[in-house]
């Protein structure tokens, strides 16, 4: 086993009772609590980007294509079959995973890095321009209303806080899930795809079967918070899959730190607050935004999970000195091999 | 019959033969050594073999299969692992994380396996640590499990990255250059490394440039020169031939 981060400790426990009192203290209408909600949404939607980012080393541009898609199949479902919302949670992010396997496959097999960058910006454009126009099916641009909620044993998860605790829930599942993947052959697999390409297929690492494949998780896990995102707020538009988004995506991920788990977890507090007390400001939000990213690359270019991590490894080191050396520049946070 | 094989491998670089009309054998459990002055098409040849490199004309051929132009992970999969002339490791991660990568393909672990740490999960998982130590410890390297690989020495990185390919479990071994780099100490470790790899059973094809080190562990050389073999045989031979002296030293003045 790998030493732990300290931060983890310091920081987990407090930060999840924050996390559970919130709704009931610092955020006690329901305007606010949406702001909770929408935390949490974009949290997995930034997992999922950075997933993309940190995990393989590459990067989509048509990400928030696939979340408005995971949006729109599970609003569909609901409002034309009547289909429980539970089953869209399901049904988005396969449906999701299946397009990002398709598309990954087309693109993966050939391109990486740029190239990569430009045939998803291609695929997301196009997703949004028949978001936009194939109203019988989308709407058009107004697009879908009155999505029903989930509902539990006959009682409709309205409210916000019922919701946010459903959706954090959600959201704690998709870390686990992402921590212990890391560990696991396919995590490895991809990872070692990241390192070194060459030295992977050496030893017997298929780099496009694997590449795809986490592609594809990756899409399946962001139509997921587009389907959290759809019965939540109840309607979809053909702006969710457009450029906003992917930038809140990127921002998330950028803030937060890529490659490092609960970095866009923090990115999207980060932006969700930010941006709410800049909400007079507009549109020109993203100026404001656009000038935090300039200064968290030039000065915390890891991100600011990381930066965090480095500073309380540093205390740690000064109040505790035959206390655990902390190794502030490991990417894994637990990457050992279990059972050592 | 060869355990590898390679009939009129060639590669041309518009126009250019990098490799020329190549036939090659490589016996069952010898080691065998591939030289040449530099720009000989070695390393060349051993990208078309590995596939990383799709040949102009020609067949490889291992174990009786047709193997042209496979992917290198096919390869991988049935014992064919190659290491590369600038070693090649994955530098951000621990030595233990490097070759527990190269485990790949012996990695028994499910995916439900690790999301739920069932008990057969951290079997397996004890099981592949147990592995990992012991190939660390071939290569001399069991000190340094939780190093990262790019603090490593030049030589430890070496010794590193035939640990990762051992881990990929191989029936062949290809080596690029592995003495690159190497102090004299540690190329005779290197080289007392490929005989006990050897005395286990991995066949080894090992490309040099330095016929001094090549001479005393190879059971047979071929040697290249503009992409062609130019002499074939024991080292005993090799070092008497009139054509490798010309290859490497150029021609006596006179003669």
């Amino acid at each position: 086993m790998q030493v732990r981060s300290p931060l983890r400790y310091w920081f987990g426990v407090p930060v999840l009772v924050v996390a559970l009192l919130a709704p009931v203290s610092l955020f006690t209408n329901s305007y606010n609590r949406g702001l909770l909600v929408l935390i949490a949404i974009y949290a997995v939607g930034g997992l999922s980007l950075d997933y993309i980012m940190g995990e393989m080393g590459q990067f989509s541009f048509g990400h928030a294509a696939f979340w408005g898609f995971g949006a729109y199949v599970s609003a569909k479902l609901a409002l034309d079959l009547g289909i429980s919302p539970w089953f869209g949670f399901v049904a988005a992010p396969v449906a999701a995973g299946l397009v990002g396997l398709l598309i990954g496959y087309i693109a993966l097999r050939r391109t990486r890095g740029l190239e990569l960058a430009i045939v998803t910006l291609g695929f997301g454009v196009l997703a949004w321009t028949v978001a936009l126009r194939w109203r019988p099916v989308t709407g058009g641009p107004s697009g879908l209303r009155q999505i029903p909620p989930p509902s539990l044993f006959g009682w409709e998860i309205r409210s916000e806080m019922a919701y946010y605790y459903f959706a954090l829930i959600l959201l704690l599942g998709v870390v686990f899930i992402l921590s212990r993947m890391r560990e696991a052959r396919f995590g490895r697999a991809v990872r070692s795809i990241h390192e070194n390409e060459d030295l992977a297929k050496s030893i017997g690492v298929s780099a496009t079967k694997y590449y795809v494949l986490a592609f594809s998780f990756a899409c399946a896990m962001v139509g997921f918070s587009g389907a959290l995102y759809a019965h939540h707020f109840r309607f979809v538009n053909p702006n969710l899959l457009g450029l906003q988004y992917m930038f809140i995506f990127l921002i998330v991920v950028l803030v937060g730190g890529t490659g490092t788990l609960w970095g866009p977890v923090m990115g999207s507090v980060i932006f969700v607050l930010v941006s709410e007390w800049l909400r007079a400001l507009q549109e020109y939000r993203f100026l404001i935004f656009g000038v935090v990213l300039l200064l968290v690359v030039l000065f915390m270019p890891s991100g600011v999970y990381p930066a965090l991590q480095k500073a309380s490894g540093r205390l740690r080191e000064r109040s505790d000195s035959k206390g655990q050396v902390f190794s502030g520049g490991q990417k894994h946070e637990s990457g050992g091999a279990k059972g050592g | 019959m060869p355990i590898l094989q390679t009939d009129g491998l060639t590669k041309l670089f518009g126009g250019l033969s990098a490799v020329d009309d190549l036939d090659l054998r490589v016996e069952e459990g010898e080691i065998m050594g591939l030289i040449g002055p530099n720009g000989s098409g070695k390393t060349t040849a051993l990208n078309l073999i590995t596939g990383f490199i799709k040949p102009t004309r020609g067949v490889v051929t291992y174990q009786g299969e047709n193997i042209t132009g496979a992917q290198p992970h096919d390869l991988a999969r049935i014992g064919l692992v190659r290491t590369f002339q600038i070693t090649t490791l994955f530098e951000n991660l621990t030595v233990r994380d490097n070759v527990l990568h190269g485990s790949h393909l012996n990695n028994p672990t499910s995916l439900i396996g690790s999301l739920t740490r069932s008990r057969k999960y951290r079997e397996q998982c004890a099981v592949l640590e147990e592995q990992v130590q012991e190939f660390l410890a071939i290569v001399g390297l069991d000190g340094r499990i939780d190093a990262v690989a790019r603090d490593l020495s030049a030589g430890e990185h070496r010794y590193l990255e035939i640990a990762v390919a051992l881990a990929a479990r191989p029936r062949m071994l290809m080596l690029d250059e592995p003495a690159t780099g190497l102090n004299p100490e540690e190329a005779r470790f290197l080289m007392d490394l490929i005989r006990t790899l050897r005395d286990q059973g991995v066949t080894v094809l090992l490309v040099e440039h330095n016929m001094r080190l090549i001479t005393n562990i190879c059971t047979r050389i071929t040697v290249l020169n503009f992409g062609a073999k130019i002499a074939e045989g024991t080292p005993e031979e090799i070092v008497g031939n009139e054509d490798v002296v010309t290859a490497y030293l150029g021609k006596r003045r006179g003669a």
